[in-house]
C-alpha cells in the first residue's frame, strides 16, 4: 500500500515551515514509520541543516528528476533515527529549475518505497510552490498567530485545490494570548477555517537545537519533544486531543473546530 | 475614492519634466536630482525585511525626508498591513507598470506622515507578471519625486527577487542570528549585482541568549557575511503587537526595537550613531567558566 | 574516561560556536558550488603554475573540492608525465615571475604568486617529491578557506609544508623513458 505524501506549506516565509518538517519527520519514524524529507527549497536549502545532514549531500533533488542518479542514490540516511531519510535539494540551481511533472514522478517513486513523505515547500505562491504541492496529497499549512502569517496562509489555502489542509500554529505565547496582545489559537482557526493538526507554543530552545542539527524531538527531555510527537500520532490517524493551554473553553472550541463545524473542502 | 483623491492632491509635485504616467521611452527632459534606492532584501523570509522597510520608511520621514516605500511582493503583499494602510490601497504597482493608472493613482499616502507613501504590490497577480525592465523605470520615476526609494524585497531568489534588485542602487541584507538566516543571506549576497553598495541588519537578537551562547552573536554574523553593519533590532514582543495594530514599532514607546530602528534611519542620513552593545556584562567568574564550559550554558 | 569527558564537554559547549563552525563549512561549500565559473579559473591558474614545473597529463587529471565528515578539502589527482628541466623551469619561471628573482622556495613562489593577483586564496602546496617513478600525486591540498582572512599564514597539517622536499637526487636530470 503506496505511502501518504504531505506538503508543508504557509505563504509566509519563516513561520517554521522547515523546523516542523524535519521534526514531524523524526517524530513520525521514531514511531516506527518509514519516511521521506524532501526538501522543495531548491537555491535555499536549509532541511539539510536543520537536521544536520548538510555535510552529506552529493547528490540531490534535481540530479534525481534530471536522471543524474537513482533517488536511491540521493537519499541520505539519518544515522540517528532508523527509516528517516532526507531528499535534499540542489543548492546551485533556483525554483525555475524543475518541473511539477517531475516532481509528482518523484514523489510517485518515493511513495512507492515509504510510509510518509513529506514535503518542505519554499515560501511564496510561484513556481517553487507549485512544484511543492505537485506530488502532495495533503497539506499541512504552517501559520504564526499574527496577522502577515494568517494572510498568507489564507492566500495559499486557496490555492490548494481539493486536498485536505489543515493548520498547525506555531510559535504561540500563551502568556501574549491572555494579555489579548496575540491572537488565540481559536482565532486563527476560526479565521482561516480549518482543521487544527498542532499547536506549538513559542520556544526559544528551537534556536539552539538548529545550531546544532539535532531536531529537538530527538531529546525527549525538551518540551517541544511531545508536542512533535503528539502533532505525528495525530497525522498517521491516531486521535490525540490537543493541549489545553489554559481551563476557560479553549480546549472546548478547539475541539469543536477539529470535529468540523465548519468544514470547507 | 474620494479619501485617496483628497491626499494625493498634497503629492509633493513633480519636478519639472518628470511625468506623473510612467512613460515608457520618454525619459524626464529636466536633469533632477534622484533620490536613493535601496532595496531590502535577505533570501530567507520571515526575518524582518517587511518590518523594517516600513520603520526606516517611517522613521526617515519622520526626519523629514520624502520617503516611498516599494512593495514588491506580488501576490503575497505585506508593507500595506505593517503600516496599517491596508483599506486604502485599490491601485497597485502592476496597474502603473500597465498604464492603467497613473503613479499618483497608485500611491497611498501614509495616515500619520504627509512625506510617507506606499506603492502597494498586486495582491492577485504574479511575480513573473512584472518585467525587469519596467520595474527599473518605475524605480528611476519615483527616484525622480523622492528622496528615498525603499523597495520591500520578497524571500527568494528568482523573478521577484530579480525584480525588486533591479532598480536599486543600495541594498539593506537583513538577517537573524541563526544558522538558515545566515546561509540564505550569504546566498542573495552572492546573487547582488557588485555594483550595488551593501549593508548588513541584523534583526531579533536576543542579548540573554547570546551571552548564554545559545544564539550567535553580531560579530559571529558579521564575521561570516563580513558586510559593512548597518545595525544591530533586538527581538521583542513590542514588534507583533505594531503589527497587529498596524503602527510601525518606531511609535510604541519604550521600544528598543524602535529606537534601533531610528538609529538607523539616522546612519542612512550620514550620522556616526554607534550601535550599542546589547550584552550585558557578565562578570569575570561567569565569564572564565562559561569559557571553560561549564557552569550553566 | 577521555570519551565521557569529551561527550561532557560538548554537551556543555555553546551551540553558538557549534553553529559558527558547521555555518563555516557549510558555506564554503555552497560558494564554491555558486561559482563554477570562479572554481574553474582557479583550476586554470593552478594548472598554469603547475605547468612551468610538470608536464602534466591533462585528460587524466581530477580536482574537485570534498565535503567530508571531517573536513573541507580541494582534492587533487594530476597524472604526471614529466618533471621539466632545470632550464626549462627557469625559462618558464623566468617569464612568468618578475626579473631578479632568485631560485625560491615553493612557499615564497606560492606568495608571489599570490601577490601578482594570480589566486585571491593563499594556498601552500607541497612539492611533490621527485620520483623515480613516472607518475606521482600532488598531495591532497589542505582545506582553502573562503576568506582570504580566515587560514591565511596558517602552516598546512603536511609536515613538508612550503618547503622542497630534500630530494636524493638533487641537480640530476630528470629519470627518462
Amino acid at each position: 500500500m503506496p505511502g501518504r505524501a504531505f506538503v508543508i506549506t504557509s505563504g509566509k516565509g519563516g513561520v517554521g515551515k522547515t523546523t516542523t518538517t524535519a521534526n514531524v519527520g523524526c517524530a513520525l519514524a521514531s514511531l516506527g514509520k518509514q519516511v521521506v524529507l524532501m526538501d522543495a527549497d531548491i537555491g535555499l536549502r536549509n532541511l539539510d541543516l536543520v537536521l544536520g545532514l548538510e555535510k552529506r549531500i552529493v547528490f540531490d533533488l534535481v540530479d534525481v528528476a534530471e536522471g543524474r542518479c537513482q533517488p536511491r542514490q540521493a537519499l541520505i540516511r539519518d544515522k540517528r533515527l532508523d527509516g528517516l531519510y532526507l531528499l535534499p535539494a540542489s543548492q546551485t540551481k533556483n525554483k525555475e529549475s524543475i518541473e511539477e511533472d517531475q516532481m509528482r514522478e518523484v514523489v510517485r517513486l518515493l511513495v512507492a518505497e515509504f510510509d510518509v513523505v513529506l514535503i518542505d515547500c519554499p515560501a511564496g505562491i510561484e513556481h517553487g510552490f507549485r512544484n511543492a504541492i505537485a506530488g502532495a496529497d495533503e497539506a499541512i499549512v504552517v501559520t504564526t498567530p499574527e496577522v502577515s502569517a494568517i494572510r498568507d496562509a489564507d492566500r495559499i489555502l486557496g490555492m490548494l485545490g481539493q486536498r485536505r489542509a489543515r493548520l498547525i500554529v506555531n510559535r504561540v505565547r500563551l502568556e501574549m494570548v491572555k494579555t489579548g496582545d496575540m491572537l488565540a489559537v481559536e482565532d486563527v482557526a476560526e479565521i482561516l477555517g480549518r482543521e487544527v493538526l498542532g499547536v506549538v507554543p513559542d520556544d526559544e530552545e528551537i534556536i539552539d537545537t538548529t545550531n546544532r542539527g539535532e531536531p529537538i524531538v530527538l531529546d525527549a527531555s525538551r518540551r517541544l519533544a511531545k508536542t512533535y510527537i503528539a502533532i505525528a500520532r495525530r497525522l498517521i490517524g491516531e486521535d490525540v486531543p490537543l493541549p489545553s493551554f489554559d481551563d476557560d473553553g479553549f480546549f472546548g472550541r478547539l475541539r469543536r473546530l477539529m470535529i468540523g463545524t465548519r468544514s470547507h473542502a | 475614492m474620494p479619501d485617496l483623491e483628497r491626499d494625493v492632491q498634497d503629492a509633493p509635485a513633480a519636478p519639472a519634466g518628470a511625468s506623473s504616467q510612467l512613460q515608457l521611452d520618454a525619459p524626464s527632459a529636466a536633469p533632477v536630482k534622484l533620490g536613493r534606492s535601496i532595496v531590502v532584501t535577505s533570501g530567507k523570509g520571515g526575518v524582518g525585511k517587511t518590518t523594517t522597510t516600513a520603520n526606516l520608511g517611517t522613521a526617515l520621514a519622520d526626519a523629514g525626508r520624502s520617503v516611498v516605500v516599494v512593495d514588491a511582493d506580488v501576490g503575497l503583499r505585506n508593507l500595506d498591513v505593517v503600516l496599517g494602510l491596508e483599506n486604502r490601497v485599490s491601485k497597485h504597482l502592476l496597474d502603473v507598470i500597465e498604464e492603467k493608472c497613473s503613479l499618483d493613482d497608485a500611491l497611498v499616502r501614509d495616515r500619520v506622515r504627509r512625506n510617507l507613501l506606499l506603492m502597494p504590490a498586486a495582491q492577485n497577480r504574479e511575480k513573473d507578471d512584472v518585467p525587469e525592465e519596467k520595474m527599473a523605470l518605475l524605480v528611476r520615476q519615483l527616484q525622480e519625486r523622492f528622496e528615498f526609494v525603499l523597495i520591500d524585497c520578497p524571500a527568494g531568489i528568482e523573478q521577484g527577487f530579480r525584480n525588486a534588485v533591479v532598480g536599486a542602487q543600495e541594498a539593506i541584507v537583513v538577517t537573524t542570528p541563526e544558522v538558515s538566516a545566515v546561509r540564505d543571506a550569504d546566498r542573495v549576497i552572492g546573487l547582488l549585482p557588485r555594483n550595488i553598495e551593501l549593508k548588513l541588519v541584523v534583526n531579533r537578537v536576543r542579548p540573554a541568549m547570546v551571552k548564554k551562547g545559545t544564539m550567535m552573536s553580531v560579530a559571529d554574523v558579521n564575521a561570516i557575511l563580513r558586510l559593512d553593519l548597518l545595525g544591530v533590532v533586538p527581538d521583542e514582543r513590542e514588534i507583533i503587537i505594531a503589527t497587529n495594530r498596524g503602527t510601525p514599532v518606531i511609535d510604541i514607546e519604550g521600544s528598543e526595537t524602535g529606537a534601533a530602528f531610528r538609529r538607523i534611519a539616522r546612519r542612512m542620513l550620514g550620522e556616526d550613531v554607534p550601535i550599542p552593545s546589547f550584552e550585558d556584562k557578565s562578570n569575570f567568574v561567569t565569564r572564565i567558566m562559561s569559557t571553560l564550559g561549564l557552569g550553566r550554558s | 574516561m577521555i570519551d565521557f569527558l569529551a561527550k561532557f564537554f560538548r554537551r556543555e559547549e555553546a551551540s553558538s560556536s557549534r553553529a559558527r563552525e558547521r555555518l563555516r563549512l557549510v558555506l564554503m561549500s555552497d560558494r564554491v558550488s555558486l561559482a563554477p565559473d570562479i572554481f574553474d579559473a582557479m583550476k586554470g591558474e593552478m594548472l598554469d603554475v603547475l605547468r612551468r614545473y610538470l608536464e602534466i597529463d591533462e585528460r587524466g587529471m581530477d580536482v574537485h573540492f570534498e565535503n567530508a565528515e571531517r573536513q573541507f578539502a580541494l582534492m587533487a589527482n594530476i597524472p604526471v608525465r614529466e618533471v621539466k628541466t632545470h632550464d626549462a623551469i627557469a625559462l618558464a619561471r623566468r617569464v612568468a615571475v618578475p626579473e631578479g628573482a632568485e631560485f625560491t622556495s615553493a612557499k615564497q613562489t606560492a606568495s608571489a604568486d599570490a601577490a601578482n593577483g594570480s589566486a585571491a586564496q593563499q594556498a601552500t602546496m607541497t612539492v611533490p617529491r621527485r620520483r623515480r617513478r613516472r607518475r606521482a600525486r600532488t598531495a591532497a591540498i589542505a582545506p582553502l578557506a573562503s576568506q582570504p582572512n580566515d587560514d591565511a599564514g596558517t602552516p598546512q597539517s603536511n609536515d613538508d609544508a612550503g618547503t622542497p622536499q630534500p630530494n636524493d637526487d638533487a641537480g640530476a636530470p630528470p629519470p627518462s623513458g
